[in-house]
């Protein structure tokens, strides 16, 4: 078993160093042997940090030598997606931008997983600055599923998702604004969690979108998940919409029961975008969890269909000012064209920031000129209404909403490249949560052609121990998170 | 809604100072346009009387004492300065607009 | 020959007496070395958030309030779009539909005789970083100041019935220094105008005496001291006036007033209206202030010095 560490879960290395018999250092070096032989396939990584990963592992192989006790992530090797700062390690956003851009500050979520112990392995690709689905749009280079080389990983998170499905790393850190943690979860096979809006610290993640971003942990099972949440959770001083809520022992809620649960499913969730074989296995799991004592329930989300549409507007909007701080002035590569500041400035960004980035700057810019704020901003922010709305009144009927996660499997590399509209079917069944603000988590649940399938399940505001029970109920029952990718 | 033209694009884009090539102003002036005809369905639902939402969090006055917290030093604030001079981020001479 | 009227609007803006900055823990002090004094958040840099300082708000509620304002139940941030290499985020979070306080007065007396000028709004924002220009072809950006607490005070022209608007140089000036008193007295602000604790721009335009349509306007800038606001307004009064006299057109522009000559000059026609796309900040919550906190921050204002001035006059019977 020894010499395949970087086979196990976190919860199960964590046994392992805690009791003594592997050390972390041991672990570590695992996987970073590991992320050698498959990374020049998988490319899931922007940067990474073998030297200052081993050197963690040895600070926990010394606090343990002194009898010291140490958390439940101590020693475990984990990625973390390169939108989130860390103080004097290459944070770039996959973009030209910041090629050159080492943080002076890691943010809270960063600070948090090394104050627990935990090893960063290194930095994972996204789509440039968030902005995608798939991480084509990645300035450095484009992830490969896994599952297969030719296939995306999804994204903006792809490089976590496939990090942690090739056995690159034990977890990662992913962002989700419309489904980037749980689509590429579902794509690779693992497990992504977007916690309820407020709950994770924003602090020093690069914004995309504000009102949407929550940081999510992707995990090879549940249990690593409630694991990683334990770390990460928590009011930050920093963050002034971080909730105000007591210190959570997420782990507790990993109980296999759901008996008396109503599962709310909806007719939106189905539509006929949804993949034939992928409507299938949903169904079966929903199944699953009726025989195991839960119950299912229709509901009616009528303006789901709106959400987005709504998002497309809301995150340009956003976008659109928290982006505009990559200016040249302050850091990042600034452009060698000569002339005034303004010219500089203009240049900087024309060379730094790639097409999606730049289409949904525009967009968004142009969305507050005019009246064009009333008339799409504003509808879009009163359509977010409308859809929390619709959620209130269905959990009213049911505990938690099952749907897919992603309409299909994993796409093919290139192959909605040039569409506008195509690609954001990949977010059509998970932005939702990011508008209502609310927890959901995409399991395994089955496969087609070699292709993961994702189970999403979607709770209420603060109800975030629930998604966990049911998730790790479905998992326990299920051995799908226990399927691994032939890379070699 | 009528169509941007690549004037439109090219103005929006010098409001979020952004030059753009001949050829990434064409593109995205397709694109746009794709996606506003795409958006102009949710102009056609009735919302009278909804309140917007622009944050999901329902926290009201969320303050923080006036305390003093460490600052970065100097050196740190202007570590990742593409040209750094005194302690000053340098830019090229600055237009009045 | 035709007589003319100026109009006078006054846009000031007050830097607070705070320890640390409007939406971070970084220390609030004039000069000093650049950079020393910012964090992620005021300089703009990836992954920095605003949490609002309770004591800025406490400041500005004071002071809309000594400025008879009526606070607003409910304000809310926005965030205002333009791009410059001093502002740290290309965007400035400030106050737009819902500010602080609205439809105040601030009391002057012009001449003897007492004149209510009227405050369109007192809003809370937050202040810039500073260019420092040198020789040849570039400026140097140092950040210390930005983040800092920022009031903003706006006249109101024309004035509500009842009220009145500033006229002349010399009530731009009194009503300046009458602001001033109170900020002191309230200790909200050291308003320091040549450190730039206190900054004025007055926008300036005159019309044909009895025309209700307002005439086109000028902005100030550049005015460090009282004497410069006299001395800018009264240059400015008089030139538009000989632009018109002489039959040219006052063309809506920012000049600024050089204080050696002691002329305005013309700093860029403004061709475009400003389009700031203004929207709520949603790194920020809504502030409400409820009647007890209103109760408890007037209680917390003193005497002021007019008022206290009227009440010696109505004591000894002199007026």
């Amino acid at each position: 078993m020894a010499d395949k560490l970087y086979e196990l879960t976190a919860h199960e290395l964590s046994d392992m160093i805690q009791s003594r018999q592997v050390s972390a250092r041991d672990v570590t070096q695992s996987f970073l042997d590991r992320i050698d032989a498959v990374d020049k396939s998988v490319k899931a990584y922007i940067t990474t940090t073998p030297e200052a990963a081993l050197a963690q592992a040895q600070a926990v192989d010394d606090a343990i030598g002194r009898g010291e006790a140490v958390g439940a992530l101590a020693g475990i090797p984990g990625g973390i997606k390169d939108n989130v700062c860390t103080y004097g390690v290459l944070t770039t956003c996959a973009s030209k931008m910041l090629t050159n851009f080492t943080p002076v500050y890691d943010a809270t979520v960063a600070a948090r997983l090394n104050n627990a112990g935990a090893v960063m392995t290194g930095k994972t690709n996204l789509d440039e600055f968030a902005t995608g689905s798939s991480t084509e749009n990645s300035a450095c280079f484009t992830t490969h599923n896994p599952w297969n080389l030719k296939m995306v990983p999804g994204g903006s998170s792809g490089g976590s998702a496939a990090a942690v499905a090739a056995d690159e790393c034990a977890f990662a850190l992913g962002t989700d604004t419309a489904g980037s943690v749980r689509q590429p979860a579902s794509f690779c096979g693992v497990v992504g969690f977007k916690p309820t809006y407020g709950l994770v610290s924003r602090y020093g993640v690069t914004s995309l979108a504000s009102s949407l971003d929550q940081v999510g942990p992707i995990t090879k099972d549940v249990s690593d998940c409630a694991m990683v949440l334990n770390a990460i959770v928590g009011k930050d001083r920093l963050d002034g919409v971080t909730l105000d809520i007591e210190a959570k022992d997420f782990t507790k809620a990993l109980a296999k029961d759901v008996a008396g649960l109503r599962i709310g499913v909806a007719a939106e969730c189905f539509g006929p975008e949804i993949d034939a074989d992928v409507e299938k296995a949903v169904r079966g799991a929903i199944d699953v969890l009726i025989g195991l004592g839960a119950s299912s329930k229709e509901i009616a989300l009528p303006h789901l269909r709106y959400g987005i549409q709504a998002y497309s507007i809301i995150a340009a909007v956003e976008s659109s000012s928290t982006l505009a701080r990559f200016d040249g002035v302050r850091f990042g590569v600034r452009s060698k064209h000569a002339g005034d500041a303004t010219l500089m400035s203009e240049k900087t960004r024309e060379e730094g920031f790639g097409l999606a980035v730049k289409q949904r700057l525009i967009l968004g810019t142009h969305l507050l000129t005019g009246s064009c704020y009333d008339e799409y901003f504003i509808k879009a922010q009163k359509i977010r209404t409308l859809i929390i709305r619709d959620f209130e009144k269905a959990f009213e009927e049911c505990d938690i909403i099952i749907s897919p996660t992603c309409p299909t499997v994993a796409f093919e590399i290139g192959e909605y490249s040039d569409n506008p509209l195509a690609m954001r079917n990949a977010d059509a069944c998970t932005v939702h949560a990011n508008l209502v603000g609310i927890p959901s988590i995409s399991v395994p649940c089955g496969f087609k052609d070699g292709l993961p399938i994702g189970l999403q399940i979607t709770g209420k505001h603060l109800d975030d121990e629930t998604l966990l029970r049911v998730a790790y109920t479905y998992e326990q029952t299920t051995d799908w998170h226990k399927r691994k990718p032939q890379l070699i | 809604m009528s169509q941007l033209t690549r004037q439109d694009i090219e103005s929006v884009a010098y409001l979020c100072r952004m030059t753009l090539s001949e050829q990434e102003n064409s593109i995205l002036t397709d694109r746009i346009n794709i996606i506003l005809e795409d958006i102009q369905e949710l102009t056609t639902l009735d919302t009278d009387g909804v309140t917007p939402t622009s944050q999901v969090i329902s926290a009201v006055n969320v303050v923080r004492k006036d305390e003093v917290t460490p600052s970065l030093t100097a050196e740190q604030a202007t570590a990742n300065g593409p040209q750094v001079a005194e302690n000053c981020f340098v830019v090229p001479r600055v237009v009045d607009t | 020959m035709v007589e003319y009227e100026p109009v006078i609007g006054m846009e000031v803006h007050v830097e607070l007496l705070t320890k640390s900055k409007m939406f971070c823990g970084c220390e609030v002090a004039f000069g000093g070395a650049p950079n020393t004094r910012c964090c992620p958040g005021c300089l703009g840099l990836p992954g920095g958030l605003p949490v609002v300082n309770e004591k800025a708000v406490e400041l500005m509620t004071k002071a809309a309030l000594a400025l008879h304002c009526e606070i607003a139940p409910r304000t809310i941030f926005h965030r205002k779009n333009y791009f410059y290499p001093d502002l740290a985020k290309n965007y400035q979070v400030s106050q737009f539909d819902k500010p602080l306080g609205e439809n105040g007065y601030v009391e002057i007396l012009a001449g003897g005789k007492p004149k209510k000028i009227a405050v369109r709004r007192v809003h809370m924002e937050e202040d810039t970083g500073k260019l420092l220009h040198v020789e040849g072809n570039r400026s140097l950006v140092d950040f210390n100041r930005s983040g800092m607490a920022l009031m903003e005070i706006v006249t109101m022209n024309p004035p509500p019935p009842g009220f009145d608007q500033i006229e002349s140089a010399e009530e731009a000036r009194e009503y300046l220094q009458r602001l001033r008193q109170i900020l002191l007295y309230l200790e909200v602000s050291d308003c320091r105008m040549e450190e730039g604790s206190m900054r004025c721009e007055p926008n300036i335009s005159i019309k044909p005496k009895g025309q209700t349509k307002l005439g086109t306007k000028t902005e100030i800038k550049n005015l460090n001291s009282f004497r410069a606001v006299y001395m800018g307004v009264d240059f400015e009064l008089k030139r538009q006036e000989k632009v018109l006299r002489e039959g040219g057109k006052v063309v809506q522009e920012t000049r600024r007033w050089d204080d050696d000559r002691g002329v305005t000059a013309s700093m860029r026609s403004k061709e475009h209206a400003e389009e700031y796309r203004y929207y709520p900040d949603p790194d920020l919550s809504p502030m409400l202030f409820d009647e007890e906190y209103v109760g408890r921050i007037q209680a917390q204002i003193p005497e002021l010095p007019l008022d206290r001035l009227r009440r010696f006059m109505a004591d000894y019977g002199i007026s």
